[in-house]
């Protein structure tokens, strides 16, 4: 009997055993491949809102009464042509590694804080995962600037940011929660 | 020395398949664990280092767009022009290359190749598409960076 026992209690911890591993089997094979794939989403969101950030800054400082013409809360985005980009309405969408992804931006506030020449778009990427949202004011800018005194010197318009700070200052005017998702140039 | 005696203590059939059983799938379990550990760790580490390089190379074509006096292109490289320096990206023996002031020097790792370094122009944008790949040639990345030169 004495046998009998220690093969029931053998038979128990083995079951613990198979318990953890299956677990354990499934962290891995879930977890994992999550983690790589988020890993893979942050380089195209990095790149494809960085793409779509300069392009609408081209546009703002070249053809800014292009923007007037959007409407507020409408999907568009942004297709290549021989002479630059032109905005249509509706979502870019694109498969990467078997994976369905999507760009576009929406005019927020055409007149942001009350200020025709200043626009307030998002830029929404949209990943298997999540759809990331990167707010984005778009003036008449002639230069890219990094300081405040700068930014008062470009526009016409001085909008209230940390003086010593060193991200784009269109991105983080007041009372736009960016959540950290700026671009840093 | 005590006497040796035999007790009979053997399993029954059932008894012996079950714990045989049961062993062989803690061992499966065990094989497969460590199997999904060694081959998720090696496409972890093999993209890693691609999006590492990659990230490299998006930023400083995006930083240099925006401090840059002058850019030029052709079809298989770029330059960037500065107050006093230049950048000169291009792709020789799938390698990318910096050529400054200092010299040239390779700008990516040595684990990885260039597939292709594509720049085109679309009005005021220049269009760079990037295709990294490992050395064994069974991962890659792509990405196509969209600059815009403030400074024109």
């Amino acid at each position: 009997m004495k046998n009998k026992s220690q093969f029931l209690v053998e038979i128990l911890i083995s079951m613990v055993i198979i318990i953890i591993l299956a677990v354990t089997l499934f962290y891995v094979f879930t977890v994992l491949p999550r983690a790589i794939r988020y890993s893979e989403d942050s380089l195209i969101v990095f790149n494809l809102s960085n793409n779509y950030v300069n392009i609408l800054n081209g546009i703002s400082r070249k053809n800014f009464i292009v923007l007037d013409l959007l409407s507020k809360d409408i999907n568009y985005y942004l297709k290549a042509t021989t002479s630059g980009y032109e905005i249509k309405e509706g979502i870019e969408s694109f498969s990467y590694m078997g994976e369905n992804y999507a760009v576009w931006f929406k005019m927020v506030d055409p007149t942001f804080e009350n200020d025709p020449s200043r626009k307030l778009v998002e830029i929404y990427v949209q990943t298997p995962s999540y759809i990331y949202a990167f707010p984005l004011i778009l003036t008449n800018l002639k230069e890219f600037v990094f300081l405040q005194d700068e930014w008062s010197e470009a526009t016409t318009s001085i909008i209230n940011v940390t003086p010593t700070t060193t991200i784009k200052q269109f991105a983080t005017s007041s009372g736009i929660n960016t959540n950290g998702e700026i671009y840093l140039p | 020395m005590g006497k040796f005696t035999y007790h009979k203590k053997a399993f029954t059939l059932i008894e012996l398949l079950t714990y045989l059983g049961i062993v062989a799938i803690v061992l499966l379990l065990t094989f497969i664990l460590f199997y999904a550990i060694i081959v998720y760790t090696t496409i972890y580490s093999e993209r890693l280092t691609l999006r590492t390089e990659m990230y490299k190379i998006l930023q400083k074509l995006y930083y240099n767009s925006i401090i840059a006096k002058n850019v030029t292109t052709t079809p298989v490289s770029l330059k960037f022009v500065f107050d006093n320096n230049f950048e000169n990206y291009f792709v020789s023996s799938s390698a990318l290359f910096l050529e400054n002031n200092s010299g040239v020097s390779k700008l990516i790792s040595d684990k990885i190749l260039v597939d292709n370094f594509a720049v085109s122009t679309s009005g005021p944008f220049i269009n760079v598409n990037i295709r990294l790949r490992n050395l064994n040639g069974n991962y890659n990345i792509n990405a196509t960076s969209v600059i815009y030169l403030w400074k024109e």
